[in-house]
């Protein structure tokens, strides 16, 4: 076993993963909305909807709640710039037939009443009387400085076809955290549908304040397949900081690791098209560190090689691995897709440490993978 | 023969081989879901390039600027397929690196070694403003 005590992965983490099954989504992003972040995030979610066959109407309808809540945080959220808080989050969770989007921002505590008054008014509207008050809103002069204030709430309520839940939680003095939760139904017989825990309101809420705490900024539980390593890796080439070399080595370690699920993970959709597996991608800060995380299934049977694998490759120095490298770069015999590619050697070359992983058994069948790459921060 | 044209997407570079103007470019990243079946491609046509009737000198302007670990097993194969090329039919290969990227260069002088490419492979220093797709 790998040094167990190291991984720290919130238990909050393992719930979601183990609730989560091949056809569902989780994806939680939580810090800075630029909008060109907005972009890849919801390209990364677009991806999964394409990948679930949605009907040409209820996709669009998912996509518009998903820009219109993106939208919210970035023209509204309040930024508390002198201690550099980035406390926004985007979810979109994804449950059989049933999508939830939920955001969260700051806003100043002034504002509250008058949200609450906004979002009340939309919620005791009918159907009808919605898209009155919408055509009134569109009409009016009314835009605040921002533009169209308002006019985002009445389109997630008109498109969802449901209530705004929401809530305030108060962060500070000045400010309150604000969440929106809203479902998006893919029809009626779908609203009697038991939702497990991991997609309530009061789940996410506790995943955002534990994600806050452990310093963990994206989380992104479903299937890995090419086309979502593409949209991940986006987004975070947009993101790492530092030179190019150490932004190189985090996407040279993270394609790997994420590949790796892609290619040898237990719990698998392979399509015409693409192959993927279910798992759980997430990425953690400590102290002057900054880790790549992934939880996955694997089969019991691999589970021996897997371990011996890398034991021997933490046993080995740089020097060493390195050597090895070499010799297994014009080695041809191995198939590139087994444990004997190259994977493993680039993550602990790249990132100059041992790789922390965890392997829990789940039943006699598989079990969970989870492997941590650490890099150290100047 | 047919020229090669593969556009180039997010994990996969741009391939541009046209015998007739000379032009044999790989551009951009590689790390593609299979890396095996993508080369696959590109080998089958060389290798059909090769056995009917190449260029005196056959010149690659290879710029990679990442490729993960599968695709590069596949860029060695490739490399030693383009070296046992040219000891029938004189095979040149420039490999540029973006100048601030002093892993990429170390990669490609590993490769000069491991295969003993010094005959055919020179490894050029390019300004990261023009390693973008440019043709000749």
């Amino acid at each position: 076993m790998g040094d167990n005590n190291l991984l720290n992965t919130p238990q909050i983490l393992w719930n979601l993963l183990s609730a989560t099954s091949i056809d569902d989504m989780n994806y939680i992003y939580k810090g800075e909305f630029s909008e060109d972040i907005a972009h890849y995030l919801l390209l990364l979610a677009e991806r999964n909807i394409e990948r679930n066959q949605l009907k040409g109407r209820l996709k669009k309808r998912v996509f518009h709640i998903m820009v219109e809540s993106v939208q919210n945080i970035t023209r509204h959220q309040d930024i508390i710039e002198e201690d550099n808080l980035q406390k926004a989050m985007f979810a979109i969770q994804k449950f059989s037939n049933i999508y939830l989007v939920t955001t969260s921002n700051l806003v100043k505590k002034i504002k509250v009443q008058y949200l609450k008054n906004k979002l009340e008014t939309i919620n005791n509207m009918t159907e009808e009387e919605l898209n009155e008050f919408y055509k009134e809103v569109l009409m009016e002069d009314s835009f605040t400085s921002k533009g169209g204030a308002g006019l985002g709430l009445i389109e997630i309520a008109r498109k969802s076809g449901n209530k705004l839940y929401y809530d305030f939680v108060d962060f500070n003095d000045e400010y309150s955290l604000f969440y929106m939760h809203t479902f998006i139904y893919l029809n009626e017989e779908d609203k009697k549908t038991y939702l497990p825990k991991i997609y309530s309101f009061n789940f996410i809420k506790e995943l955002h304040k534990v994600l806050d705490k452990e310093k963990i900024p994206l989380v992104y539980c479903s299937v890995f397949d090419q086309p979502s390593l593409i949209s991940l890796i986006s987004i975070l080439s947009s993101q790492i900081q530092g030179n190019l070399s150490f932004r190189k080595k985090i996407i040279s370690t993270l394609v790997e690791m994420l590949q790796n699920i892609m290619h040898h993970g237990y719990l698998r959709v392979d399509d015409n098209e693409h192959k993927g597996a279910l798992g759980m991608f997430y990425i953690s800060f400590e102290e002057n560190k900054f880790s790549l995380n992934t939880i996955n299934y694997v089969s019991n049977d691999k589970i021996k090689d897997l371990q011996k694998k890398l034991n021997y490759i933490n046993s080995l120095s740089l020097d060493q691995v390195e050597d090895l490298y070499n010799k297994q770069l014009l080695n041809f015999q191995d198939t590139d897709s087994n444990l004997g590619g190259l994977g493993f050697l680039e993550m602990r070359l790249k990132s100059k440490n041992k790789l922390i992983f965890e392997i829990k058994t789940i039943n006699e069948l598989i079990s969970y993978f989870a492997l941590k790459v650490d890099f150290k921060l100047d | 023969m047919e020229n090669l044209i593969l556009k180039k997407t997010n994990d996969k570079p741009a391939v541009v081989f046209i015998p007739e103007k000379g032009t044999f470019q790989i551009t951009g990243e590689c790390w593609p879901e299979n890396a095996v079946k993508f080369c696959k491609t590109i080998f089958d046509w060389l290798e059909e390039y090769y056995n009917n009737v190449p260029l005196s000198t056959t010149t690659f302007d290879i710029r990679l600027t990442y490729f993960n670990t599968s695709a590069q097993k596949q860029i060695i194969k490739l490399l030693r397929f383009l070296k046992q090329k040219n000891t029938k039919h004189k095979t040149k290969i420039n490999w540029y690196y973006n100048i601030l990227d002093e892993e990429a260069k170390q990669d490609a002088e590993r490769y000069l070694l491991l295969l003993q490419l010094t005959d055919l492979m020179e490894i050029i220093p390019i300004d990261n403003t023009k390693i973008e797709g440019q043709t000749k």
